[in-house]
């Protein structure tokens, strides 16, 4: 496979390309994904339209040149309506890719997700399929207020019928992108706005990576840490923290909010006997509590301290920069965190 | 309504009680406050009082029956009333913490069913308490260096290797499971089989103590000529002033050892499943010997106390300890003992601690010596010989030395006691 860097942003508009050019069947709609309606100064020479921004932050730029508008599809400001239009096109052959802007304006787009996308195959006794992939971005750290910088992927996560993703880094992003849309089944693809501008090595060419699989992204035997998107590389640089005080931690990138991982999950921590979720939701009812009650009854024999979840604040996320910095989880709380877990190692002291 | 009593728990240490007497049969009218039955523990006799007006409708066990602390004994209530609440009320053992002194006769709550906790909680990890399980370590001797003093699986990881862990727990009752005898030298269940009460008390005591506590003790004697001459001269002021105090040399070494404990806080401790805590106030246990066996009466607060308070308590207690009147308030809560030996004879001996005291001071009688004085001239002096018995886990030789140092010191300047 060929190797060049790219950004997660990129990484996303190249699968979703790549999934157009090999199923005609999928398509794009959302509001402003094109870029803007078919207005005279896009008309280029040989009578087909230039697409504008490409989406809000520009990241579908390009789809609407290569495949027309007929597969790209802007839509008024109605996510009720579009994404309606999404499930039922899903469900009568075409496997399409919709956006919701924002998650948090998950409120408009709730029901035809919750109701319909997600209870079709099992109401209609598995004959119907909703192959529909939902394209959303979360995350604090943009200054971007309390409207437009929630982490709600738990959410869509306690939906039974409903898988949702959450890549961490370029690789991850193209790899379950197009996973997501070859898969059957409602997929919701969370990105974090703040890893859009992230390098790392994508091939070019068409891969999957496995729906429902974590990933080890660093072994330890002393302390487990399970982390979601760009939490993992807060998970990592804790790694790196308390490598230099001999305490070894194992660094799990979920992939997978739901179904997530438990194999992997409960392995680690039968090894290490430690645990820390790192979940940027707010922090009740969120994915890491659900990590947490699962390993709690499933290795309780196994636990050599309690299980620490580090998540954001119970408020609304702060405009403020200072404040939103202090909301969104960071190496500090997880030392902090961990210093109780691993206090009896007796090994060097915790840099906090 | 009906009550139910349960069986009381006179004192910290006590697990079970045995019925002595019944006062009253079913269906006999009973008072508030007017004896049920009595109960025996360990070190003494209770009546155990009704705690409402209302007719004896079960009597839960016979005579010479053993219950544990907290399980129905009987139920109280109205003719006729709620029998099926009754039964299962007697069937249910509770274990409540009712603290000693408003422990007789009060109607405990039935709670349902509890583990039988003795001290504070040992925080464990789930893992490190599964492994302990499976290399029967006894938890209470495993220092816990995790978060919030739980022991983990590194702490059980070192008991292993040190080996000082005592295998088989002393504390965990060992069920039934032939194929999986504990080794534990010290079996709660079988100690003191066969013995009265009170013996079989003093046989656990003694058992658990010496298999939970590294015990030493270190000897010596102090010159008592200055405490001799003290005591005379105030017993005869005393006499003088017409005051009812009874100065004994007991008297005068326990405000010694007062002085001395609040010098040296490490002896006057207790330490149970893995905690350590120092006292500021002394609670001193008196040992008494009784015809049938032994109790540590104790006098509360004793470092708040005079020469002749002290004197006029030792006595209380000591009294109230051999009629057999002592409640089981009375009989525990000590931080410190003395026992002395002084009067039969005997010069030094090796006293058992009284767990979960790290300390217990054996006094002897006084023993004749030559000595030279400063003209050179030989003379007769007395002199009183210390057993002093320590945790060794606790408290280091060096440690017991100062403290016996610190002792001789008020002992050799009497006058010092008075402060």
């Amino acid at each position: 496979m060929t190797k060049r860097e790219v950004t997660f942003m990129t990484a996303i508009t190249e699968a979703m390309a790549q999934a157009m050019r090999k199923d005609e069947t999928v398509i794009l709609i959302g509001t402003d994904v094109a870029g803007g309606a078919e207005v005279d100064h896009l008309v280029k020479d040989d009578g087909r339209y230039d697409d504008a921004f490409g989406g809000v932050f520009g990241l579908s730029k390009g789809l609407v040149t290569e495949f027309g508008r007929g597969r790209v599809i802007d839509t008024p400001i109605a996510e009720h309506g579009y994404f309606g239009a999404a499930v039922g096109a899903a469900a009568t052959g075409l496997r399409p890719i919709s956006e919701l802007m924002f998650n948090d304006f998950i409120g408009f787009a709730l029901d035809p997700i919750l109701n319909q996308g997600a209870k079709m195959r099992y109401m209609f006794g598995g004959k119907a399929k909703i192959p529909l992939t939902v394209r959303t971005v979360h995350g604090a750290g943009a200054g971007a207020a309390a409207q437009h910088s929630q982490t709600l992927y738990g959410w869509f996560g306690s939906i039974p019928g409903v898988k949702v993703v959450v890549p961490s880094n370029p690789y991850d992003a193209k790899g379950l992108m197009l996973a997501a849309i070859e898969d059957d089944n409602l997929v919701v693809f969370s990105e974090d706005k703040m890893l859009y501008g992230m390098k790392g090595d994508v091939p070019e060419e068409y891969y999957t990576i496995e729906i429902g699989k974590a990933n080890v992204v660093r072994e330890g035997t002393d302390l487990t840490i399970v982390a979601i998107g760009k939490m993992v590389q807060v998970a990592q640089q804790t790694a790196e923290t308390l490598q230099k005080d001999d305490i070894s931690v194992e660094v799990i990138d979920l992939r997978t909010v739901a179904p997530w991982d438990q194999e992997t999950v409960l392995n680690s921590v039968k090894k290490t006997g430690r645990l820390i979720v790192i979940d940027e939701s707010n922090p009740h009812n969120n994915t890491a509590t659900d990590i947490a009650s699962v390993v709690a009854d499933k290795a309780f024999d196994y636990l050599d301290g309690p299980i620490k979840t580090v998540c954001a604040p119970n408020t609304p996320v702060p405009f403020a920069h200072n404040l939103e910095q202090a909301y969104i989880p960071d190496v500090k709380k997880v030392l902090t965190v961990a210093e109780e877990l691993i206090i009896d190692l007796q090994k060097k002291a915790v840099r906090v | 309504m009906s009550e139910v009593i349960v069986m009381p728990k006179l004192g910290m240490t006590m697990t079970e009680g045995t019925i002595v007497e019944w006062h009253k049969e079913v269906g006999e009218p009973v008072s508030e406050g007017e004896p049920v039955l009595t109960i025996s523990s360990e070190k003494l006799t209770q009546e155990v009082e009704a705690p409402v007006s209302g007719i004896l409708l079960v009597k839960n066990a016979e005579v010479d029956e053993q219950l544990e602390v907290g399980a129905a004994i009987a139920v109280i209530g109205e003719e006729g009333g709620a029998v099926q609440e009754v039964a299962a009320a007697a069937s249910v053992a509770v274990v409540d913490k009712v603290e000693a002194d408003t422990a007789v006769a009060a109607p405990a709550p039935v709670r349902e069913a509890a583990t039988k906790v003795q001290g504070e909680r040992i925080f464990i990890t789930p893992l490190a308490r599964k492994m302990a399980k499976e290399h029967q370590l006894d938890i209470a001797l495993i220092e816990g260096t995790g978060g919030n003093g739980r022991i983990t699986k590194h702490d059980i990881e070192r008991a292993l290797q040190e080996g000082t862990a005592a295998k088989a727990a002393v504390e965990t009752k060992v069920e039934a499971a032939p194929a999986h005898v504990s080794v534990s030298p010290v079996n709660d269940e079988t100690i003191g089989a066969g013995l009265n009460p009170m013996r079989k008390a003093i046989a656990r005591n003694m058992r658990r103590s010496l298999g939970q506590t590294a015990q030493l003790t270190i000897h010596r004697k102090v010159n008592a000529n200055a405490l001799i001459d003290f005591q005379n001269s105030l017993k005869k002021q005393v006499a003088a002033a017409d005051l009812d105090v009874k100065l004994t040399i007991t008297v005068l070494v326990a405000r010694a050892a007062v002085l001395a404990l609040q010098e040296m806080k490490q002896v006057n401790s207790h330490y149970v499943d893995g905690m350590l805590t120092e006292f500021d106030e002394v609670h001193l246990g008196i040992a008494t010997a009784l015809d049938d066996g032994l109790v540590v009466p104790v006098v509360k607060n004793a470092h708040q106390k005079t020469i002749g308070t002290l004197a006029k308590e030792i006595k209380d207690v000591s009294v109230k300890a051999r009629n057999g009147e002592a409640s089981g308030d009375l009989l525990t809560g000590s931080t410190f003992t003395i026992t002395n030996l002084g009067a039969s004879g005997i010069e030094y001996f090796t006293p058992i601690l009284n767990t979960p005291e790290t300390g217990i001071l054996g006094v002897g009688s006084f023993q004749d010596e030559l000595a030279l004085d400063e003209e050179g001239q030989v003379k007769m002096i007395k002199k009183i010989p210390f057993s002093l018995t320590f945790d060794h886990q606790i408290v280091d030789g060096a440690t017991a030395a100062e403290f016996l140092n610190k002792l001789s010191k008020y002992i050799e300047t009497p006058y010092l006691l008075v402060l």
